[in-house]
């Protein structure tokens, strides 16, 4: 049987396995104004203010709150289902279009970090593996420390200050639309992917020079050497091969972390994504804006875990067969 | 002090005299740690006296770090700044491993139902990155250092009972549980005497893991607005501001920017020397 055709029902139960984990988000995020202590309607309008009887009994039926919970709970998945998320408080324009519009940029921002964390991350680990022992590994392992335990918005404030301020190379902060100029985009987009992605370099560098160490001490690799292969083509026919799993493990894994630094990322460089939005949201108490920017990045974060474990089968042929 | 609390001051004895650069950082650590007990007693001048005179200036003899937007002392702030943000770490931090811990035992110990019921819901936790449910609980519910302690307390207690319950998964297995329990100890002995004791030492790694993401997640919180509410300040909070005024007094990010990275690469230095140590496999390499 194809390796591709054999996948099908891994692929099969995943899917499933994704579907119920979004039903169980959007029941979450339906729930989540219900679970806070106090009432929902003077939650929304602040725990101090003291809005007259008419306001808060407007605002429960502009939300729907008057109906059965049952009757709501339908209400808001048939919505979900169909892609309205109901309309924004602050504006009435249909939060649908808000996420259609910032959605796009916050995964141009993540995948971005992505890139620059793998093409930084691999070779320091490698590298580090390499020369084990040396002043140089010591050091980039140093770095790895420290990029691992400095909070993203330190490390883009000092970014800016230095390549914006300080040489005057790169734009600050905010957003320039593809369309209007290109190249003012991708000035713009450089400083905040570099930040949100360095911290991900860290753990791919520790988890490349590891899981590299592991494997370079293997059997096979004194087979290939005792058989003459030379050096560079065991490294990078085997070796890396081997050591793959591990490190596209830490990057599954340290997604939610990109996502969750994307807020912070977002705030400190006027990058008007979803994160932002969804910051907004919250202080202004924008219930629908919430629950569907919420839902949206969960649902991200489902399809990439989801992503990352098919990527799994593929890398490594004994998962395929376990979950035969 | 109980025998358990005595073994985790001698292995810091232990990790201090064989690494002497842990020592380094034990002292920067024990440094921050008397700031956050005794800072508004070292802070030179009144953290909350606004001077419009005085708006975002650089280091003077007056203010050795300078001033911040409303022209208040900004080694005051700092000095003031870390005791919110300690409280909700070492109070989220003691939620979290109250309750993520008898979680894991009773996911471990307790019947087969009640474990894959923890774990699930645990998974699912885990699987959601904590800062965006912080926002909502702080956003919706309210900010300061109470419901902080309280909602960061919440979302780590995942971590704890996967903790806890794979250690006790380990030490139920072992002989010695087996001959309490046929001598007819109650399960609450077993687990006080048998279980607790022995799970303890990644129960401490993984505290000092958390202190480090829950001190995160509150200058996180703080940093977007939505923590400690101003004028008092705090580390993060005092970041988020000065990100305003990054052309103004570039130093007035700076210093709470190092003060931050600081205390936590001390506590993440310092919980992985202890997990080195406190495992044996590691400690033979």
């Amino acid at each position: 049987m194809s390796p591709l055709i054999a996948l099908v029902p891994v692929v099969l139960r995943r899917l499933g396995t994704a579907l119920l984990q979004l039903l169980a988000v959007a029941t979450l995020v339906f729930a989540m104004l219900f679970l806070l202590p106090g009432d929902p309607v003077m939650i929304l309008l602040g725990q101090d203010s003291n809005p007259t009887p008419e306001a808060v009994a407007a605002l429960r039926e502009k939300l729907g709150l008057d109906r059965p919970i049952a009757v709501q709970y339908l209400d808001w998945l048939g919505g979900v289902l169909r892609g309205d998320f109901g309309r924004s408080l602050a504006n009435d324009y249909p939060v649908a279009q808000y996420i259609a519009q910032t959605l796009p940029r916050t995964l141009e921002l993540a995948v971005a970090a992505i890139l620059v964390a793998v093409v930084i991350g691999l070779p320091v680990g490698i590298a580090a593996a390499l020369r084990r022992g040396t002043l140089a590994d010591s050091l980039l392992t140093s770095a790895t420390t420290l990029g691992i335990s400095v909070p993203v918005y330190i490390l883009g404030a000092l970014l800016i200050l230095i390549f914006a301020q300080g040489l005057n190379w790169l734009p600050a902060s905010g957003y320039t639309d593809l369309s209007r100029n290109a190249l003012e985009h991708f000035r713009k987009l450089v400083l905040p992917a570099v930040t949100l992605g360095l911290g991900l370099a860290a753990s791919i560098a520790r988890m490349t020079r590891a899981s590299m160490l592991e494997i370079l001490g293997r059997d096979f690799v004194r087979t290939l050497r005792a058989k003459g292969m030379g050096e560079t083509q065991i490294i990078w026919q085997h070796v890396l091969r081997s050591a793959a799993i591990p490190i596209v493990t830490i990057v599954g894994l340290q997604l939610g972390n990109l996502l969750g630094g994307t807020v912070l990322v977002e705030a400190l460089f006027n990058w008007p994504g979803l994160a932002t939005m969804l910051v907004k949201a919250v202080g202004d108490r924008d219930y629908p804006m919430v629950q569907g920017a919420i839902l949206t990045i969960a649902a991200a974060f489902i399809l990439i875990n989801l992503a990352v474990e098919l990527i799994y089968s593929l890398l490594d042929p004994r998962i395929r067969r376990r979950r035969q | 002090m109980t025998r358990p609390m005595r073994g985790i001051v001698h292995t810091l004895r232990d990790l201090a005299r064989s690494r002497p650069a842990i020592r380094l950082w034990m002292g920067v650590l024990a440094l921050i740690v008397l700031v956050a007990l005794f800072g508004p007693l070292m802070a030179p001048q009144d953290a909350f006296a606004i001077n419009p005179l005085a708006v975002l200036q650089g280091p003077s003899a007056a203010h050795p770090l300078g001033t911040d937007e409303f022209g208040r002392d900004l080694l005051s702030r700092l000095l003031i700044g870390i005791r919110p943000t300690m409280l909700v770490a070492l109070g989220a931090t003691a939620i979290a491993a109250a309750g993520g811990t008898t979680l894991g035992i009773f996911a471990a110990y307790g019947p087969n139902w009640l474990g894959t019921t923890i774990m699930r819901g645990v998974d699912v936790m885990l699987s959601f990155p904590p800062i965006l449910l912080a926002l909502l609980a702080v956003g919706f519910w309210k900010s300061g250092v109470s419901s902080l302690i309280i909602v960061i307390g919440i979302l780590y207690i995942p971590h704890f009972a996967r903790v806890a319950q794979a250690a006790t998964l380990q030490v139920v297995r072992q002989e010695f549980i087996e001959a309490e329990h046929s001598m007819g100890a109650p399960y609450r002995r077993v687990v006080a005497t048998g279980i607790l004791p022995n799970i303890l030492s990644p129960l401490v790694v993984q505290a000092t893991l958390t202190l480090a993401a829950a001190i995160l997640l509150e200058s996180g919180l703080s940093f977007l607005g939505l923590g400690i509410v101003p004028p008092e300040p705090s580390w993060g909070q005092m970041i988020g501001t000065a990100r305003g005024y990054l052309g103004q007094n570039p130093l007035y990010v700076l210093w709470p920017s190092a003060c931050l990275a600081l205390t936590v690469l001390a506590i993440n230095i310092i919980g992985d020397a202890l997990r080195d140590h406190l495992d044996p496999r590691l400690r033979q390499v």
